[in-house]
Parts: structure tokens; sequence; C-alpha cells
């Protein structure tokens, strides 16, 4: 009887044990448990697998033989503080294999039940967090900065109807306003400025940063804002509206440049190249009138080819004050070079802006050739017809003059000022080469020179 | 034969235009090279039409069109500003850019019903 309650007491040590192990296991998180020396006695499956060491090889040991470089560390401390105190205590650290956990110790027998959880993955998520945070804190900041240091106004809406807006110091600064001021009311309500673009007023509504509110993106408009004291300032100005990822329209920024000074600049610029045209016109006029005058007695001819030309200059010096000396388009200077005759002359080319020297030496050059096309060639019969054809291919300028339907050509004897200044003054002018062939049929001029010795933009 | 005002403050200038007016049938009823002369002549003088230079010594010759327009005489500006410079009520106006040659003058002059 005695053996038999022994069976059953074995079998029932049995059963607990396989009770506990059950229990253990199935907390769901690493579990251990060490008597006051510090032996490990009980030892669960996730804190073998935290471990990384089997419960054979831990349980009977103890947690310094294990981890010897705890003893005087911050985990060692935590352990030995829980052993002292007898009572729960809870707290988060890093695991003795490096890992982050949150654990929770408390009093069990003699000595200490440890259970805790892996939080590394949370942790890191946070520090994600807490980096993504930080950098967009920075970045804000930098932006701000750089909002603030920007001689550029800046508004910005967060919805279509502009009842929260929102801008920088220049904002403000240009609109003549208080840094605190309330820019939706502003905007909104303005009663110290007002708007105009072309001199004609801009509607509420029409202003950049309400179209763009309305998901129209402006870009490069000129608007002229006048105070009551009647200062104005010329804005240009872009807008665009912001959306989120979706494409929902989600409000608008716009930003304004003042370009007040650098317009009376160019006002001022535009003044002077006009005034230099009307000295330059007027001083022609006089050179015009002093050779008329005192030629008045030389064959009409002459007095004539000297006027016309004089006139072919002033005209392109006129093609180039229009734009500033900025250049002039071929077409323009082929046409104001080639007064007479124009409807029997075919112009074939795209166009393109020439350089001012280029502009006003071609306009001789071709009013030379229409010139001698009206009075021996093709222009001084009826059926004759003149075509000028010019391409850029290959980074080359070529010009062929071409006449057809003239008079039998015969090749001068002596070369005149035309044929002189176009074969040699026009060739270097333009770094490249003319050359007139008086064939019988009409007479062809070829030009060709590098594109860029021509060509504005080249 | 028609009669010109002929307003121009560059004296050589003037002289090649009273001759291209001739050479075109036209006689100069007078030259003026400054705004006042130029005022008083067209405000008295007996002409049919004016050529007005717009910058005169650095003054704009406009109250001379104004005295001319008021008379009922047709009038052509001459200048080698462009003709941006036209302003209301002259933005429309007949305008010959300096320098001209005879036939430019003669068509301008036709332009005006001259």
């Amino acid at each position: 009887m005695k053996d038999a309650v022994k069976v059953f007491d074995m079998a029932a040590e049995r059963d607990a044990e396989t009770l506990l192990a059950t229990i253990l296991d199935g907390i769901g998180q690493p579990f251990y448990a060490v008597d006051r020396n510090w032996r490990i006695y009980l030892y669960n499956r996730d804190a073998a697998q935290h471990f990384g060491r089997s419960a054979e090889q831990m349980i009977g040991t103890t947690v310094w033989e294990n981890f010897p470089q705890d003893v005087d560390g911050e985990r060692g401390r935590i352990l030995h503080d829980a052993m002292a105190r007898r009572e729960l205590v809870r707290g988060e650290t890093m695991s003795l294999v490096g890992r982050y956990v949150s654990y929770v110790m408390f009093p069990l027998g003699d000595g200490l039940g440890i259970v805790f959880r892996d939080v590394t993955d949370r942790r890191n998520a946070e520090r994600q967090r807490e980096l993504a945070e930080e950098a967009l804190r920075k970045r804000s900041a930098e932006l701000e900065a750089v909002l603030e240091t920007i001689p550029t106004a800046v508004w910005f809406t967060t919805d279509p109807e502009l009842r929260n807006v929102v801008g920088n110091r220049r904002a403000t600064e240009l609109l003549r306003m208080p840094r605190e001021t309330d820019l939706s009311s502003a905007l909104n309500r303005p009663d110290h400025f007002t708007v105009f673009r072309d001199g004609a007023p801009v509607a509420l509504d029409d202003r950049p940063l309400h179209r763009a509110a309305r998901g129209e993106v402006v870009d490069n408009e000129l608007l002229e804002v006048r105070f009551g004291d009647d200062d104005r300032r010329m804005l240009l100005m872009r807008a665009a509206p912001l959306r989120n990822a979706a494409g929902a329209l989600q409000g608008a920024v716009a930003a304004a440049a003042d370009v007040t000074e650098r317009r009376r600049h160019e006002d001022h610029l535009r003044l002077l190249v006009n005034e230099l045209d009307h000295r330059v016109k007027n001083t022609l006029a006089i050179v015009q009138s002093i050779a008329t005058l005192t030629l008045k007695d030389v064959d009409p001819a002459v007095r004539m080819a000297f006027e016309e030309r004089l006139l072919t200059l002033s005209a392109a010096h006129g093609l180039l004050a229009d734009e500033s000396w900025d250049g002039a388009h071929l077409a323009a200077v082929a046409r104001a070079s080639l007064r007479a005759g124009q409807e029997r002359i075919r112009f074939e080319g795209e166009d393109l802006r020439l350089r001012p020297k280029s502009a006003v030496a071609l306009s001789m050059a071709l009013h030379e050739l229409g010139t001698n096309a009206l009075k021996y060639g093709a222009l001084s019969t009826e059926g004759g017809m003149v075509t000028v054809r010019w391409s850029t291919d290959g980074g080359r300028f070529s010009l062929r003059w071409e006449e057809r339907g003239g008079p039998t050509v015969v090749a001068p004897a002596r070369r005149g000022f035309g044929s002189r200044m176009i074969e040699r003054g026009l060739a270097a002018e333009l770094r490249g080469e003319a050359r007139i062939e008086w064939r019988p049929e009409g007479v062809v001029c070829t030009i060709d020179t590098p594109l860029a010795a021509i060509h504005e933009k080249a | 034969m028609r009669r010109v005002l002929v307003v121009e403050d560059e004296v050589l200038v003037g002289m090649l235009v009273e001759e291209m007016l001739q050479e075109l049938g036209y006689a100069v009823a007078a030259l003026a090279t400054h705004l006042d002369q130029a005022l008083s002549f067209a405000r008295r003088e007996s002409f049919d039409l004016a050529l007005l230079d717009i910058n005169l010594n650095g003054k704009q010759s406009f109250p001379v069109a104004d005295a001319v327009r008021a008379r009922g005489l047709p009038f052509l500006f001459a200048t080698g500003y462009g003709s941006r410079i036209l302003a209301p009520p002259y933005a429309d106006a007949p305008i010959l850019q300096k320098p001209f040659s005879l036939e430019e003058l003669r068509l301008a002059l036709e332009r005006i019903g001259s």
C-alpha cells in the first residue's frame, strides 16, 4: 500500500510538472524563475527562443554563469534590486541578448519570477517615428527660415474659399500690413489697396491665389498693386493649386516678386534706346539733307542711289530700335530692304532672329541686289521674278537670291559698289562666303555663313 | 499751289523738306524751328496743311497739332521716334518716319488728302 501511494505520488508529481510546463509554455511570453542564489529552475519555451539556449542548457545554472557581463551592468542592478525589494517591479530595458524588453519581476518562493515581452519592434518603430518627426521639424524649420528670408512674398491657403490664409514676412510687408494681420480677411476684403492687370481693375476672385485655389495654374502674371497714397508696385506672380495624393484640391500657394524697380529700369533703358534711335534718325536725316543739297548738280541717279542706301540703313535701324537693339527678324529685314517690286519677290525660309550687326549687313546687301534687279535684272521687266530662299541646316546659314524671267544678263566689266559690298564686306561681316554669279538667265547670289555668326540664339 | 507750314528744328532737314515739297508742287508757307514760333504760325499764318516734327529742341509739337486741328486743317507728323511715341488723341495720326524719301513724302501727303 505504501508503494502504491508512492507510485500515486510520483504520478501526481509528473502530472504537476507537465501541467506547469504546459502553463509556462502557454503564456506566450518568455518566463524564467531563479532561486535566491540566481539558479534557474523554471524556463519556458519562449525564453529558450528569446535567449537562444534550451531549457536543458539553462535549468540548474545561474544567471551570472550565462551572462557574466551583466553582473555589474544595468540589467544586473535591476535584477538585484528586484530580489532585494521582494515586490513586483515593472520596466523596460535592453535584455540579456540585446533586445528591448518590457519586464515584470515578482517574488517567487525565495527567488524571482521574471516574465518579459520583446518590444524591440515597437521601440524601433517609435524611434523611426521620432527620427521622422525630428527630420520633419528640422525641414519645417529650414523651410520657415527660407520663407522668412526670401525677398518673395508667399501666401498659402488650405481651403478653396481662402478662409485660412497664411503668408511669410514679405507677404505682409509687400501689402503694407502688420506681421500679425489676418491675411484671410486682408485678401478677401482689402481696404487699402487695389489690384490692376493691364490698367484694368482685377476682381477679387480673378486674383492668382483665388484662381489657383479653384485649380488653375497661374504662370508669370504681371499685376499692379495701387495703394491709397498713390504708391504703385508691380508684382510678377505665380500661383498653383495644392492637391492631396488622390488629386483633390487642398488649397493653393501664390508667390509674388516685386519687380517695380526692374520695370522702372527697363522703362528707363527703353527711353534711352528711343532717344538714341531718334538721334540716329535725325543725324541720318541731316546727312541726307547735306548730301542732297551738296550734290544738287550731280547726276540724279547717283543722288538717288545714295539716298536709297541711307534710307535702307535707317529702316534697318528702325527695326532694331523697335526691339531695343536686341536683334531683328530676317523676314522683316528682308521686306524692309526690298521695298520696291516686292510683289514679285518670293521669300522662302523659316524666320529667325538676327544679331543687330548681321541685320544691318544683310539689309544693305539685299537692298543692293534689289536695286540691281530693278534697274537691270528680273524686276526690270514685267515677267521677272526673284526668289529669296534661306535655310539653317547643319549649323550653317545659307541664303540664295535667284532671279528668273528677266533680260539676258551680261556680267559687268568691273565690280560696282554693290558687288564689292556683298562679296567682300558682307562676307567678312558674317564670317562666311558671299558670291554673285552673273548667269545669262538671271543673277544668283549665294551667302553661306556659320549660323552662330548671324543668329541671335545660336 | 497748296501751301505747307513746315515745323522742323533741324535747319538742314527743314531746307531739304522745302526742296522736296517744291519738287512735289507745294509751296512752303513758313518754316518754324521752335515751338513758340510754330504755335504763332499755326494760329496766324495762311497755309493749307502742316508737316510737324514731333520733337522741337526737347519740346513736343502736339500743341501745334492742336492749333492746326482747331483750324480744321490736315497735318502730318514727321519723327525719328517711331510711331509708338504717339498717344491719344494722336495715336492714329499720320506719321512719316525720318529720314524719308521724296516718294514716301508724296505718298504720306496723298494719304492726308493733300
